[in-house]
């Protein structure tokens, strides 16, 4: 969908990304991660050519957007900034409007189509439609954002720390539903952090810069099994394999049937749709080997330590609508 | 960001740089003035270059050294007169007594350059008579306005925070108002003391309209008789003194700001 | 509002009342003078009004002690502002009439000139009124209470019995010419204004795009802001004569060295800065992420200068356009010093006769004109929503 070759960025005497080849599938959930200064946000600039590569090539579904003319290719793709970016002259409804106006669709149609963005992103366009950008809380604003990005059906979303500048239990309600939305719309999307929670939270695949150039890319579990240096080992930390752990869930694990016999209900109960993190914290705060997996209150199974290590082996992320975010039996 | 700190790279000059650049361009205007005043010959010749055909190139009733004189005279009267009343004033309205009048000053300040100066200049004539005093009432009055608007300004525009420390390490107001309001306020106030300047001069040279003097003399004398040479006699020192004296107080009073 | 504002207005009040007591007991309040040129005594507003002379001072009593009193806000705002717009109003109407007893007594070539406490007064009245409206809240009641004085006045002029004051008189001997002057004035201020609007958008904008242009820009605007009106005129003087003697074009026009060509460059010379200063600082002030967010959305330059950047600046480039006029309609005075007409016509013959009343003629419009536009442009400012714009 997205290919670089060689793509470098030199400011005079500088070199801001270095020969970067890169490529993210369709429908894929592509994280540039690296601390600040790494080169990542001119890197993610580069792919709509809000700024010009000093040298290689960047290709969208095959073809060169050195040839593209640089308004159309931006229409393409959705565009989110970390201060939302909003255009405080203009109405939410009107925010949300804008690339389908550049587009020239007709009225109902823009209408109709900004209706279904703010209800995508959880706000009400009766409520929200009429508002000014500065009646919004931070969240809000970056929920507009995201449905401005997303108005005219771009198949491609560039974030820049979308979530940076709020607050952390919004943000990570804004993550989840990002996940869902970008897996729902089937976006290709390119999101530029430094958080690594967020990075390894969201991403299909992770690139890791330093300088400029790509210290390594894969999925997250690629880059914590098998980091292909120092600085990759130390950036994640030693924290790296229980983040992994956030990614998956229980409703991945195969489960070992309920004993015939009454004694598991002495274990401790988990809901399915728990991180295997949080079962982990069950299992050492609790002191128990198993854990009984409930399925809507209803036990289904048990887990220990060993399925859930097989789980994390077989590498499958979370299904869709299970992930309850805070896994707790309530 | 990168594309951040590639745009940081541009030096800033250092302060021995600025004190170089500043003087290169106030020593000439200096020295313009200076030689425009002092040296008739070559002054009457350049004017007799610039208006060939001109008879008589400098103005008989009144010598440029004498104009000059008399334009320094009333631009350092009323500034000194203005800078006291307005100092007074602008620090009146930020004491506890003057407080209530401040908005009211600051909106009389602004109200007040509606009205044209040479305008007071001539209602001050029945109270004054012709001469140099309705140019003084005048250039106080209006040189007054940028001084309290500035004083007011710069001592509010002092920060919280330094106001606070300030307060807190026990200075009592008298010291907190000279070792910190006023040094923290000071780039501000030049600004005004800049503004008023450059605002006298000019109006100063409207001052020939009521028998005043100054450069505006040949000026006027210069459009009555259709000499250009008279026109520019006045105008080339007075345009002079006022870039100068602008150039001068420039460099500490700041960048440009929206109004 | 504040509560040390809301008491602040109480002192600011009271101050006004005791200036307008005062000025009602010193000498210059109505100047008689048999006829034009001579010097005559000038008596108190307190011994020429008469029997009004004591409403007067009751007017300005009940005003300073309501002020002080316990009302509630809102009806001592009320009360405050209706008394602190009467007083001066009495006075210019009573003035008036004295006016025209004294033409009456004294035959058609005596002169009633208004004294020095007369504009004191109106002062005072101002005082008051700027101090009581803080008691109340924006609406229609306030700008009706504070403008009605104003109202009053236009209603006395329009009924002509102010028709036997001083500067009345030189009016009507000089109408013709007044509406030719006035009209002049006008558009003096309104190519001045419309040439530095546009100029000074583009400077503006030009300066925004870079520290050199920057530095280029404000290096020759501040200059041109800098230069003595008179002698910025006649620096241009010598250049439009000679363009005009070497340039069949810029005669027919009518370029001299003298009359309408050098005000206008001047005054638009003038009129640039602060539209250009405005307009840089508001762009450069922009929320880059918006100008980012505008730009990575796919939006061409000019769309976002026209839907982004320019909507988001106008607050401050209307205020800067307020200045520019402003700041014209005082300098077109000058045109009547070089030969270009305009209300400055009257101040400068009136200089030379000693003649206050002729003086006035010119000046007032002047200032009235000014105060339109600065008061006109607040209310453009706000009905944009700039919730900051001050007074």
């Amino acid at each position: 969908m997205i290919e670089t070759r060689e793509l470098t960025k030199r400011y005079d005497g500088f070199t801001a990304v270095d020969r970067v080849s890169l490529s993210v599938a369709e429908g894929q959930f592509a994280v540039l991660l690296g601390p600040s200064g790494s080169g990542k946000t001119t890197l993610l600039r580069m792919l709509n050519r809000m700024v010009e590569p000093t040298s290689g090539t960047v290709l969208v579904n095959g073809q060169d957007t050195a040839g593209m003319q640089a308004e159309a290719l931006r229409r393409s793709m959705g565009y989110v900034i970390q201060s939302t970016g909003l255009f405080p002259n203009m109405t939410i409804r009107r925010n949300v409007a804008t690339v389908p106006r550049l587009l020239g669709w007709d009225r109902r149609r823009t209408d109709k189509r900004v209706d279904e963005m703010l209800e995508l992103v959880g706000l009400d366009a009766k409520t929200y439609g009429p508002k000014r950008p500065d009646e919004l809380s931070g969240g809000e604003a970056q929920r507009v954002g995201v449905a401005r990005a997303l108005a005219a059906d771009p198949p491609v979303l560039l974030m820049d720390e979308p979530f940076g500048a709020v607050d952390p239990i919004t943000r990570e309600h804004l993550q989840i539903e990002m996940k869902r939305i970008q897996r729902d719309l089937r976006k290709t999307v390119v999101f530029v952090t430094h958080d690594i929670d967020e990075a390894v939270l969201l991403a299909d695949s992770i690139a890791l810069l330093r300088n400029g150039q790509v210290q390594q890319s894969g999925t997250p579990e690629d880059l914590w099994r098998r980091p292909a240096n120092d600085f990759v080992r130390d950036f994640f930390g030693e924290n790296l394999g229980l983040r992994i752990m956030a990614r998956h869930c229980l409703s991945d694990v195969e489960l070992d049937a309920l004993p015939p016999d009454d004694s598991w209900h002495t274990l401790p109960a988990i809901v399915h749709g728990a991180t295997l993190k949080e079962a982990l914290a069950e299992l050492v705060g609790t002191g128990a080997e198993r854990l009984v997996v409930t399925v809507d209150g209803t036990p289904k199974g048990t887990a220990d330590f060993a399925s859930l290590m097989r789980a994390l082996s077989a590498g499958v992320q979370c299904a869709d609508g299970v992930r309850t975010g805070r896994g707790r039996d309530a | 960001m990168p594309t951040e700190s590639a745009r940081g790279v541009g030096a800033m000059p250092s302060a021995s740089r600025r004190t170089v650049r500043h003087w290169v361009t106030v020593a000439p205007l200096l020295a313009a003035t200076l030689w425009m005043t002092f040296d008739v010959t070559g002054f009457s010749a350049l004017l007799r270059t610039l208006v060939p055909d001109t008879p008589t190139v400098l103005y008989e009733t009144r010598s440029l050294p004498r104009l000059m004189g008399d334009q320094l005279l009333l631009v350092a009267t009323a500034s000194a007169l203005a800078l006291v009343i307005g100092g007074a004033l602008g620090g009146f309205a930020l004491t506890r007594t003057g407080r209530p009048f401040r908005d009211i000053i600051v909106n009389v300040g602004n109200l007040a350059q509606t009205v044209p100066s040479v305008a007071v200049m001539a209602l001050a004539i029945p109270l004054t008579g012709y001469g140099a005093e309705p140019v003084i009432v005048a250039l106080v009055l209006y040189g007054v306005l940028p001084i309290i608007l500035n004083v007011i300004a710069g001592i509010e525009g002092v920060p919280a925070s330094a106001f606070d420390a300030a307060t807190g390490v026990g200075m009592s107001p008298l010291q907190r108002l000279i070792s910190v309001e006023l040094p923290l306020a000071w780039p501000v106030i030049l600004g005004g003391i800049k503004n008023m300047l450059v605002i006298n001069v000019s109006a100063a040279t409207l001052g020939a309209v009521v028998a005043a003097g100054g450069l505006g003399m040949p000026i006027l004398a210069g459009f009555h008789r259709y000499n250009n040479a008279f026109i520019l006699e006045g105008a080339l020192p007075a345009i002079a003194l006022a870039l100068l004296i602008d150039r001068l107080l420039t460099p500490a009073a700041g960048r440009t700001r929206a109004a | 509002m504040t509560d040390a504002v809301r008491t602040h207005a109480k002192v600011v009040a009271a101050s006004g009342s005791v200036l307008g007591i005062t000025g009602a007991f010193v000498a210059h309040g109505l100047i008689f003078r048999p006829n034009r040129i001579v010097n005559a005594d000038p008596v108190s507003l307190w011994s020429a009004l008469g029997t009004w002379g004591w409403v007067l001072v009751a007017l300005w009593v009940a005003a300073g002690m309501l002020a002080l009193s316990p009302l509630s806000e809102r009806t001592r705002g009320v009360l405050v502002t209706i008394l602190g717009g009467a007083a001066p109003a009495l006075i210019i109407w009573r003035c008036g009439a004295e006016a025209a007893a004294y033409a009456a007594r004294a035959g058609d070539v005596a002169r009633t000139s208004l004294g020095a406490t007369v504009w004191v007064s109106l002062f005072a009245g101002y005082m008051v009124i700027f101090a009581a409206t803080a008691w109340l809240s924006p609406g229609p009641l306030r700008a009706g209470l504070t403008y009605a004085p104003v109202l009053a006045i236009a209603a006395l002029i329009a009924s002509g019995s102010l028709g036997e004051l001083a500067i009345a008189r030189e009016y009507a001997n000089n109408a013709d010419s007044f509406a030719r002057e006035f009209r002049l004035h006008l558009t003096y201020v309104a190519a001045s204004v419309g040439i530095g609007l546009v100029a000074g958008l583009l400077l503006g904008l030009l300066a925004a795009r870079g520290r050199s242009l920057e530095a280029g820009v404000f290096g020759v605007l501040n200059v041109l802001q800098v230069l003595p009106t008179l002698a910025f005129i006649g620096l241009m003087s010598p250049v439009l004569a000679s363009l005009s003697d070497h340039i069949a074009l810029f005669a027919r026009w009518g370029v001299r060295g003298v009359g309408w060509a050098p005000v206008i460059i001047v005054l638009s010379a003038y009129a640039v800065y602060p539209i250009a200063r405005n307009t840089h600082a508001a762009i450069v002030s922009l929320d880059p992420g918006v100008l980012d967010a505008a730009q990575g959305i796919g939006m061409g330059k000019l769309r976002r200068l026209a839907e982004i950047e320019l909507p988001l600046a106008m607050p401050v480039i209307i205020a800067g356009l307020r200045i520019a006029l402003v700041q014209t309609t005082a300098g077109a005075i000058v045109a009547g010093l070089v030969g270009g007409g305009g209300l400055g016509t009257f101040v400068f013959l009136g200089a030379g006769e000693t003649a206050t009343d002729l003086i006035l003629l010119g000046v007032l419009p002047i200032v009235a004109l000014a105060l339109m536009f600065d008061r006109g442009v607040l209310a453009l400012q706000r009905a944009l929503g700039d919730r900051k714009a001050h007074a």
